[in-house]
């Protein structure tokens, strides 16, 4: 649907004829026009209640109607020939009282508040013009809870706009902040002191007008947002790829809010990706390169002498011998450099080889022309959504928020035909009562989506694999078992009927189980759905990491890491490997290690924060964080997005720069025996040069200019600024340094700049640092940037997405090993907080794990005469795990559910696998 | 002609009269007393509200009044005040550096007026010079103050609403006792 | 030999007042500007700030001899001279009292004239060498502006010299042993007071160096001595400047006997630059436009009839 197809009506607002899409509500249409009407409780996303009052109109009957009639903009849709006026002296003088009434209680605490400079209240105080507080009375105070670590909790700041209940319970399903009290001493919180369980609880912070809840890291080291040296961002922590704005000063990453993009986060942030930062501002960060020359003392050195160094491991071992290992944590850019170093041949993916299979049939599902993923946005307009083998909420939350959302559609579909609007949230929500519209989950070990769920089952990773295609087969009118017993069969029976009435399907699954069948059982799922609906097919995968996407589509399927330690163990001659943010140990166990290691002479590793690969390494080479480099990351739908620097780090260089400072020295070094890939990186001078060879790779990078402008955008001759016009401090920042200014760096790879001179306001979606307009300080000034309210934004959502349409056929099912007495099938348990080594840095999110233990069907422990809580000891080759035992009955028998800790002895990437369970002794107390 | 010939009699009369005028008004002032304040060896009048020196001033109970609400940075039309915020246990604000660049400072007060807790406030000490430009970079122990300087009886946290240094909510001026959410009364 | 020590004492002597004369000129004007402010000026060096002139003269000198690279080097020092050597040059005709004067030109009054034409160059060439803007719009305007005063200057001094039927300044002087000049050439007087001021570049006909729109116009780009010299050089035709319409208006050294005749000399050329000094305190700058149409088209026609006038009264 976009605004041409939609009817549109006309209205007239203050004696000016507009018009508006039909359907909306007022206040909408009068925010869509870049009119300023003040409003609390109405949210994009969350729809009206209208129960602040501060969205007062004056509406008129016709042209001879001089007095009208005061409506809530929120609340009334608008209609053709609808007369309304926003000026008009009774809605003003309306509009004031009310938010002198709002403010009677509202605390003197600006200046100690952290919402102060960037609160809606504020703004809204001023557009209504009240200044005066006439009432002298005493004003109410509340006590306050210790909501965890990362949101704080102020309650006198409350206005009662019930925007944070109705975000998180209704929006996000959480159930653990509640309104209490009644009259007007409700009270928002929890029953009782303690951490919000929701993983969307970081929300709160923007969606509250004031500052009730605020972001506690950021509080500790806080600073006004004005005072933010900030960029665009895409959250690295997930392959959602959300947009995000990261705010930085004195070259340490403050905080991360949401950016707005129409089609993949919307509003909101998980809780990841909003506290994961802080690993960036971690003093264990390497900060130079450390180089160990054979049997002498490491010795930290310089980038230049350590190309230096590196250049003579290529002359001595040949460049033939020098392996690479790209991330799919790192920059398509960083991957395609490293990749240009050492060629095709030599470039192996940090992807188990399930993984890099499963990652693969991802990509090539989505190329094709009969199959369509959906965005984010795109899945909130589902009505029907099976979801196979992931634990969406663990590995993707955004996209399970989406999820959420799509649930309701039937609701709102039930509710039009009674016509009530979709945005009357709570008339939409009490027609709907408990009816939603399907989500079946079929998981293993769990789905914290069970609560909106018509059908939730547990089964092992290959029973999930069988039931997607007997479900396939059943909607195709076949019948096959493919080996399932008969209760699941049931229950593919049941699923079948649940999805029959649907109109837009949506399989989603994903590569966490680690089962390329299963990626293609989805595919084949969606296929059918689609023909039994009659609707097209839209699948959905959740992939392991940020760039999971862009790494496939420089990497040969089968080059991954089992084939890389074939290929040292094989190898005749020494060799060096380049690891890149990637803790390669990690994925191995000890033995592994042991034997690869005499056959490495080098090991190079270009990484942010020290661990156990880098600490083997001869060659350490420190490479820039996500928030202070620029490169392209590209998500689970094959959107290519970029991120920008932050703030520019002191001595760190992305990791691309130090490739191509190695590509030139080698060029220069010896010029006859260079390829032609190491030529090309040595010509690259700036991030606009490397991201020009990437466009170049192929089809599928056809659009890649416009994923966001290049370097030499201006406008009126001017860089974008990070900072914003009133950023302070610029003389006295490190005036205790040395009293003369710090010439402000230059960026030469963006079309930021690191000062404050320039245009806050843009045209070009994908470059806005922060956004502000006059008069509208907070987030919600978000309404100026969009073509159209919770539409695009101004200029396109940025991004692009690169798949197009490419050919398959089916994988023949791969029944993992039947475990024997001593074993048990060991499968990975998605964990939000510690599976992704950068995020688990965050103090604040590792105090919200949960505890690490491995879960089982209470039967299987009873076999092995194990209690809750028993200490069991997990092997798998060479690693063993010691657990406590947590016993759940929705798990499938002779399974255990082992956390997917990224630094935990038996690595995700090799599971799901059969491994031994053995019950460790009983201390003795 | 002979109008014509009068007209511009007149306006060099005029114009000369003007210029001789000028020349006597200016050379009578030999004899008038000369405006100049010999400072140093005379201290000149300095009105209370004069702007030298800022400081950072102290509330009644001897707490430091700034909150480190980057108000006056903001202001600041040098930008020659950076602070940072820090938050002691008892949940008071608190600046964690405070600086001042004096070699930047064009004593305009606006810091002064944006100041929402009377914490900086200029002083009538205009002595600031220095050799070293470096050193006119006034950290927050140069800048901090014993006393509470103008407003001596302003506390900003008593009037905040806040529960800091131990004060329990509802415990300052013109604050009703904390809401009891359990109550049905009426 | 006696002759020549007489000489060589007047001409090291007058040479040396000319030079302090300027020197001690700048301190003086900037405590009368002072005064007539309602300030102090210079009043802390020595007695009453006198050795201000000291102060400066040993801050000048300390200073770098600069010359911009991008200037033309030779012309950029000549410059200065010349502004400091036609000015000295000029005085060197001016009788100040009987046998003291450095040398008695029968043409002196056409050497003074030549001398101060002159000048143009020194600033035109400091203007030129300094390759800098502020200072090339001061050069032409200081060309265009000494070329039209120059003019009526010359015009205004015929009306003297017909009356006195001479162009040595001594008999001049001598002539107006009966009357100064003054009375019966007092529009003479008054056109060569302005053209005066106008050559010496001093306000209000300062236009060359208007700090206001030019910086320093000709001399942005100098400092240290080639500074001093352009700035020694304008008091010192100050000084000439008010000598010379001592001698040729007000009777030189001529004055009742009880006194000296070089005091009589000295007190009314010291009047003349008190005067030429209030006058800069007191008068405002006129637009360029109005300098030139002030002297086109009002002390050209002026001089013109006065020297008409002059004449015919002469003949009758």
């Amino acid at each position: 649907m976009n605004a041409d197809t939609q009817a549109l009506v006309t209205i007239k607002v203050d004696n000016q004829d507009y018009k508006v899409k039909a359907g909306s509500n007022l206040l909408e249409a009068c925010l869509g026009l870049a009119k300023d009407l003040p409003y609390f409780c109405w949210h994009p996303a969350m729809g009206s209640v209208g129960s602040c009052r501060q969205c007062a109109v004056q509406v008129f009957a016709d042209q001879d109607d001089t007095r009208g009639r005061m409506v809530m903009a929120c609340m009334t849709p608008v209609s053709e020939g609808l007369i309304v006026s926003l000026e008009h002296q009774q809605a003003k003088q309306f509009r004031q009282q009310c938010i002198e009434v709002t403010m009677a209680n509202h605390p003197h605490d600006c200046p100690v508040c952290e919402e102060g400079g960037e609160c809606h209240l504020q703004d809204m105080t001023l557009q209504s013009g009240h200044s005066l507080r006439r009432y002298k009375g005493a004003k109410k105070t509340y006590n306050n809870q210790n909501l965890g670590p990362c949101v704080g909790h102020e309650m006198n700041r409350c206005i009662s706009c019930y925007r944070c209940v109705r975000f998180y319970q209704d929006y996000a399903g959480g159930d653990d902040l509640v309104t209490l009290g009644s009259r007007e001493n409700v009270y928002f919180g929890r029953h009782e002191d303690g951490c919000l369980d929701s993983y969307f609880s970081g929300n709160l912070v923007e969606v509250c007008p004031t500052g009730v809840f605020y972001d506690k890291p950021f509080s500790d080291s806080y600073n006004r947002k004005w005072d933010l040296q900030s960029a665009p961002s895409i959250c690295g922590h997930c392959s959602v790829g959300c947009n995000m704005s990261v705010g930085s000063r004195q070259g340490k990453v403050k905080r991360v809010t949401n950016r707005y993009h129409g089609q993949v986060n919307g509003y909101f942030l998980c809780d990841r990706g909003r506290y994961g930062y802080s690993y960036s501002n971690s003093d264990q960060r390497l900060q130079q390169c450390q180089v160990t020359p054979a049997n002498s003392a490491m010795v930290t050195t310089d980038y230049a002498a350590t190309v230096d160094y590196v250049g003579q491991i290529f002359t001595e071992l040949g460049a033939q011998n020098v392996l690479a290992l790209g991330s799919p944590n790192a920059s398509l850019e960083d991957n395609f450099a490293l990749r240009s170093l050492v060629g095709k041949d030599n470039f192996y993916g940090a992807v188990s080889s399930n993984q890099s299979l499963a990652q693969s049939r991802v990509t090539q599902h989505l190329q094709r022309k009969d199959i369509y993923t959906p965005s984010l946005k795109q899945i909130e307009q589902a009505d029907g959504i099976i979801i196979l083998g992931e634990d969406l909420l663990n590995s993707a939350p955004r996209m399970a928020l989406s999820v959420r959302q799509a649930s309701g559609n039937l609701g709102r579909e039930q509710a039009a035909e009674v016509g009530i609007a979709s945005w009357q949230d709570e008339s939409v929500r009490i027609h709907a009562q408990n009816r939603r519209s399907p989500i079946i989950c079929v998981t293993c070990g769990g789905s914290e989506l069970a609560d909106i769920s018509a059908l939730s089952l547990q089964l092992t990773p290959a029973q999930i694999t069988s039931f997607a295609l007997a479900l396939a087969s059943h909607l195709a009118g076949q019948t096959a078992s493919h080996g399932l017993s008969a209760e699941v069969m049931q229950q593919v029976q049941q699923a079948a009927e649940l999805l029959a009435g649907v109109k837009q399907p949506l399989v989603i699954s994903g590569t966490s189980t680690n089962q390329p069948a299963l990626i293609d059982a989805a595919a084949e799922l969606s296929l059918s759905l689609g023909t039994a609906t009659h609707s097209r097919a839209w699948l959905s995968y959740s992939l392991s990491a940020s760039n999971s996407m862009g790494l496939s589509l420089l990497q040969d399927e089968a080059q991954h890491l089992g084939q890389l330690q074939a290929r040292i163990s094989s190898s005749q001659e020494p060799l060096a490997l380049m690891v890149l943010q990637t803790d390669w140990h990690a994925f191995l166990d000890p033995a592994e290690i042991a034997s690869v290691q005499p056959k490495l002479q080098h090991l190079i590793v270009l990484d942010q924060l020290p661990n156990n690969t880098s600490r083997a390494a001869d060659v350490v080479i420190p490479c820039a964080s996500i928030h202070e480099s620029e490169g392209t990351l590209v998500n689970h739908e094959g959107r290519a997005q970029r991120y920008f620097a932050a703030y520019e780090p002191a001595n760190l260089q992305p990791a691309w720069r130090s490739m191509a400072y190695l590509a030139r020295w080698l060029t220069a070094q010896q010029p006859d025996v260079c390829t032609y890939g190491q030529q090309a990186l040595a010509q690259c001078q700036q991030f606009d040069d490397i991201s020009q060879l990437v466009g170049q790779l192929g089809p599928v990078f056809s659009r890649w200019q416009e994923v966001a402008p290049t370097a030499d955008f201006r406008i009126a001759g001017m860089k974008i600024p990070r900072q914003s016009h009133r950023y302070s401090g610029r003389t006295s920042i490190y005036a205790h340094i040395n009293v003369s200014e710090r010439k402000q760096p230059v960026d030469q790879d963006s079309a930021l700049a690191y000062t404050m001179e320039g245009s806050p306001v843009n045209p070009a979606a994908a470059l806005i640092p922060q956004v502000w307009s006059p008069g509208w300080n907070s987030n919600e000034a978000i309404n100026k940037f969009q073509a159209e309210i919770d539409g695009p934004l101004k200029g396109g959502d940025p991004g692009i997405r690169l798949l197009g349409d490419g050919d398959w056929q089916l994988l023949p099912l791969t029944n993992p090993p039947a475990p024997d007495k001593e074993a048990l099938l060991g499968v990975s348990q998605s964990r939000l907080f510690d599976n992704e080594p950068l995020s688990a840095m965050a103090s604040a999110l590792r105090q919200r794990c949960p505890p690490a233990m491995a879960g089982m069907h209470p039967d299987t422990a009873s076999q092995w005469g194990l209690q809750p809580g028993d200490q069991v000891s997990v092997g798998l080759g060479d690693s063993q795990w010691q657990l406590a035992v947590t016993l759940d009955g929705a798990i499938p028998p002779q399974i255990i559910l082992l956390p997917a800790q990224w630094h935990a002895p038996i690595h995700t990437s090799r599971l799901p696998a059969v491994v031994t369970v053995k019950p460790c002794p009983q201390e003795a107390t | 002609m002979l109008q014509r010939v009068l007209h511009i009699s007149y306006l060099i009369w005029d114009y000369l009269y003007s210029n001789l005028l000028t020349l006597w008004t200016v050379a009578s002032h030999t004899f008038s007393k000369a405006d100049t304040v010999e400072y140093p060896d005379q201290m000149p009048y300095l009105a209370p509200r004069f702007r030298g020196r800022i400081v950072l001033t102290r509330d009644p109970s001897g707490e430091e009044r700034c909150v480190a609400c980057n108000l006056c940075a903001s202001a600041c039309p040098t930008d020659c005040i950076a602070l940072q915020k820090t938050e002691d246990e008892t949940g008071r604000w608190s600046a964690e550096y405070f600086r001042i660049n004096f070699s930047r400072c064009v004593f305009c007060g606006l810091c002064e007026e944006a100041c929402p807790t009377y914490a900086i406030q200029l002083t009538q000490d205009f002595e600031l010079a220095e050799y070293q430009r470096q050193n006119l970079v006034y950290e927050k122990h140069h800048l901090l103050i014993d006393g509470p300087g103008k407003h001596p009886d302003y506390s900003f946290y008593e009037l905040s609403g806040k529960a800091v240094s131990g004060r329990a909510k509802g415990a300052g001026k013109l604050e009703a006792p904390p809401v009891d959410v359990k109550s049905l009364l009426p | 030999m006696h002759t020549a020590l007489i000489q060589l004492i007047n001409v090291v002597a007058i040479l040396l007042f000319v030079v302090f004369g300027a020197a001690l000129l700048t301190w003086v004007e900037r405590r009368l500007l002072g005064i007539w402010q309602d300030r102090y000026g210079p009043n802390r060096v020595g007695p009453l700030g006198s050795l201000q002139i000291v102060a400066d003269m040993i801050k000048l000198l300390m200073k770098q001899d600069w010359v911009p690279p991008f200037a033309d080097r030779l012309v950029f020092i000549v410059a200065p001279a010349i502004a400091m050597f036609v000015v000295v040059a000029a005085f060197a005709v001016i009788p100040m009292a009987p046998g003291i004067g450095v040398i008695d030109l029968n043409i002196g009054l056409l050497f003074f004239l030549a001398m101060t034409s002159l000048g143009v160059y020194a600033v035109m060439f400091g203007a030129y060498a300094s390759d800098n803007k502020y200072a090339l719009l001061g050069g032409l305007r200081a060309a265009a502006q000494m070329v039209s005063y120059e003019v009526f200057m010359g015009l205004s001094l015929m009306g003297v010299v017909m009356l006195a039927g001479s162009f040595n300044l001594r008999e001049l002087v001598l002539a107006q042993a009966d009357g100064w000049f003054i009375v019966p050439q007092f529009v003479g007087f008054m056109i060569f007071f302005v053209a005066g001021i106008a050559e010496s570049h001093r306000t209000p006909f300062d236009l060359p160096e208007a700090e206001h729109e030019l910086t320093a116009g000709f001399h942005t780009e100098y400092s240290g001595m080639k500074f001093a010299m352009f700035f020694l050089g304008e008091y010192v035709s100050v000084l000439m400047t008010a000598a010379m319409i001592t001698v040729l208006f007000l009777g030189g050294w001529l004055g009742p006997a009880w006194l000296p005749p070089l005091f009589w000399f000295l007190l009314k050329t010291t009047l003349l630059v008190l005067s030429m000094i209030l006058i800069r305190g007191a008068l405002p700058r006129p637009r360029y436009d109005q300098l030139m149409a002030f002297g086109w088209k009002v002390m050209l026609p002026l001089a013109l009839i006065n020297l008409l006038a002059t004449g015919a009264l002469k003949l009758m």
